[in-house]
């Protein structure tokens, strides 16, 4: 049976600027959240008692 | 090519245009939806946000952060003891990081609140909701994950007590002041003031996991130059808050009783700077620069008092129209220098107190 997703009707292609935005903020997330992540690291090892 | 929101038959579907004071917030939500364009032509691209990382950013307050960014390391580096034996050198860091963004996430969800009101005034109608760049729900969103990863921060990084004050400033901000205060007294940035003072007495809290006498003096200093810095803008800009019903102490209760009001503030702000150099957090030196500085607020404070500033002259009464404008240009000169002056008395502060520890 032929799925929809198969063949869109109502595709609608995303332009340049959309593209790039998204791209733009995808890699601001990704760095947002690996910076996150070290912080919450760092933390962790400076609070650890020696 | 020209995005997807910016295609309608009829020209760009912006927000700025549609915003009044009631129910722009949807209007601005509706300006995203490719459902919302008008007439039955497709839009080029597929509806997707072109907002950029720059965008996010702007909804922090830079501006405004870099004050609080600033008062903060002044709270940091006032707490007793030294920094790299208390909490150390990275914490530090991380605690100043986690104050910034807290307040960065508080502007966010106060534009995200303030949508309707934004685009009718001059003075936010470029920011990114009211420009049509960003839908409020992305304001909403960015704005509460922001404001627990920073307070979950802090709290790794820290301690609860400092986490527990990050967290009430940001609901104190969005809920005490935007929602409550700001559209319903003319006392709004009075008591939501407060938000705006609490970053010193975070960091402070961040080193010693207490709130002292010394912390709350920082607080206090911060809570009582609010309203002069204000309402000083707010005599020369009354129009516009005027326009979209925020009732700022001119529009209610008049110009005069303003400029009276400012001159009180500024006096009790000038005797409340006296008192770290009284309880020890500060030396002689902090407290020669207080007076004079002080001196310089008060006297400026005062020239507003005696001015027109804020005054509606009718328009055939030429002297009394030059009377009003040179008064404004009092309002905005206390304004600009009340800028500077928290600067300057936070630093001193904090250089007095390192140079005493030093010795």
């Amino acid at each position: 049976m032929p799925e929809y997703r198969n063949s869109p009707k109502d595709f609608a292609e995303p332009s340049r600027e959309e593209i790039r935005a998204r791209t733009l903020r995808n890699i601001a997330i990704a760095v947002g959240l690996v910076g996150f992540m070290v912080l919450v690291a760092a933390s962790v090892v400076m609070r650890s008692p020696v | 090519m020209p995005v997807a929101r910016a295609t309608a038959p009829d020209g760009p579907v912006s927000s700025t245009s549609a915003h009044n004071t009631e129910g722009a917030a949807s209007d601005t939500t509706a300006a995203f939806s490719t459902s919302a364009l008008p007439g039955s032509a497709k839009p080029a691209g597929a509806g997707l946000s072109t907002a950029g990382p720059g965008d996010y950013f702007a909804l922090m307050k830079p501006r405004v952060m870099s004050l609080v960014v600033f008062t903060a390391i002044c709270g940091l580096l006032l707490a007793p003891g030294s920094l790299s034996v208390s909490i150390g050198w990275g914490s530090a860091l991380i605690a100043i990081f986690c104050i910034a963004l807290g307040a960065g996430a508080s502007g966010a969800l106060n534009m995200w609140y303030d949508a309707d009101i934004d685009g009718a005034m001059a003075r936010t109608s470029q920011r990114p909701i009211p420009k049509g760049v960003l839908p409020p729900r992305a304001a909403l969103g960015f704005g509460m994950v922001m404001s627990g990863a920073a307070v979950w921060l802090l709290l790794v990084a820290t301690n609860g007590v400092a986490a527990a004050l990050l967290a009430f400033t940001i609901f104190f901000y969005l809920v005490i002041y935007t929602m409550w205060l700001k559209r319903s007294t003319p006392q709004n940035i009075v008591i939501g003031g407060a938000a705006g003072a609490f970053p010193p007495m975070v960091a402070y809290a961040a080193v010693t996991g207490t709130v002292t006498l010394d912390s709350a003096l920082l607080f206090l200093i911060i809570f009582f130059w609010t309203p002069p810095h204000f309402w000083a803008l707010a005599l020369y800009k009354q129009t516009d808050y005027g326009r979209v019903g925020i009732p700022m102490m001119p529009n209610v209760k008049g110009a005069a009783r303003t400029r009276t009001e400012i001159l009180v503030y500024s006096l009790l702000l000038f005797g409340l700077t006296l008192l770290p150099w009284w309880t020890g957090l500060g030396g002689t030196l902090y407290g020669v620069a207080a007076v004079g500085l002080g001196a310089v607020f008060v006297g400026l404070a005062w020239r507003v008092f005696r001015s027109q500033a804020g005054d509606k002259p009718s328009d055939a009464d030429a002297g009394a129209l030059y009377a009003v404008r040179s008064g404004n240009q009092a309002a905005r000169n206390l304004f600009a220098y009340s800028i500077l002056y928290l600067f300057a008395i936070f630093g001193m502060l904090t250089v007095d107190h390192l140079l005493v520890m030093g010795a």
